[in-house]
């Protein structure tokens, strides 16, 4: 994030000297006063100057993909991040994909994406903090849907994903082919969405979770007809 | 490129090997994180093995760097201890309550 802080006679002076050196228009920039100048003594002495800090004002993707690259440049990587939109469940999801050395992989990957969880989790948390002074500090009409950023390195996550999904498909496929439900293995949160958003386009099978945090699990239950499916969904 | 723990892994250039990079990345995190950057302070000591770094903040903004139920402060662990793991060292990230 691109932030200045500035002097100046007035509150003015000091905002467009901060403009200046950010080569930014009043527009692109909020403004904080942090100071506001004080005369002194006959103007000489015992005055106070304008202090501000300006801060340049970035879309959340660009909000997003600075904060990531700075986190992974103090990690001890350089890396690129592309940013690929995409519409899920009517949200607005946009996945950053880092690319760096594939030795790199492990590091920001982490145990079973403990590291690439980490990241995700801090760039929503910082870019949606900002998002919400901005609203606040200028009266922005709220941008309407809120973005979330998918953090994702060499391609982990998606192969994760291809792998739950075709975990559904078989527990489907086994929970139809038995008539008894199929229990998966304990898996986090993410990950149980994953197979509830797969399985709900079959009408052939109903999905539960049960258990408790950590060991709770996606239990697929066969749908026998229109009846059954509301019996099992009240119980 | 060298090798460790039976994979290849790059070693870093020089100024990366120092403890200064892992406690910029400290600093970097909660500074992007609190709604007073000025008043982000990161100590530094060593207990054993471990380098300990102590993160003071602005009373403020103490909810800001742990998060509800511990959320932030458990992801900024990680991401701390994926940097030092990199040089081999061991991290603990205290916050000062």
């Amino acid at each position: 994030m691109k932030r200045v802080v500035a002097t100046g006679r007035t509150v003015d002076e000091a905002v467009t000297s901060a403009l200046v050196r950010l080569g930014v228009t009043r527009s692109q920039a909020i403004v904080r006063v942090i100071q506001e100048p004080v005369r002194g003594f006959l103007g000489l002495f015992g005055g106070r100057k304008a202090l501000v800090e300006v801060t340049v004002r970035l879309t959340p993707e660009e909000a997003a993909k600075s904060f990531l690259r700075e986190v992974l440049r103090r990690m001890g990587w350089e890396v690129q991040i592309a940013a690929v939109p995409e519409e899920e469940d009517m949200a607005r999801v946009v996945w950053l994909d880092v690319r760096c050395p594939e030795a790199a992989l492990p590091s920001i990957i982490g145990r079973h994406g403990a590291t690439l969880d980490a990241l995700q989790y801090l760039v929503n948390v910082v870019v949606h903090r900002e998002a919400g002074l901005r609203a606040s500090e200028t009266d922005d009409a709220p941008s309407g849907r809120a973005v979330r950023f998918v953090v994702d390195a060499g391609g982990y996550r998606r192969r994760r994903r291809d792998a739950l999904q075709r975990m559904a498909e078989q527990a489907a496929a086994r929970a139809v082919a038995s008539g008894r439900p199929v229990g998966l293995a304990a898996m986090p949160a993410a990950d149980r969405k994953v197979i509830h958003a797969h399985l709900q386009r079959r009408s052939d099978v109903t999905t539960v979770s049960e258990g408790e945090e950590p060991h709770r699990r996606v239990i697929v239950i066969p749908v026998v007809d229109a009846h059954a499916e509301d019996a099992l969904q009240i119980e | 490129m060298t090798w460790h723990a039976g994979r290849a892994v790059w070693r870093l250039p020089a100024r990366h090997q120092r403890g200064c990079v892992v406690r910029e990345l400290l600093e970097f995190l909660a500074k992007s994180l609190v709604e007073h950057p000025d008043a982000v302070v990161v100590e530094e000591h060593t207990r054993g093995d471990a380098v300990v770094y102590r993160l003071l903040v602005h009373p403020e903004d103490i909810g800001q760097v742990i998060g509800r139920h511990g959320r932030i402060a458990k992801a900024i662990r990680q991401v701390m201890h994926a940097a030092a793991h990199r040089e081999g060292r061991h991290v603990i990230v205290d916050i000062a309550e």
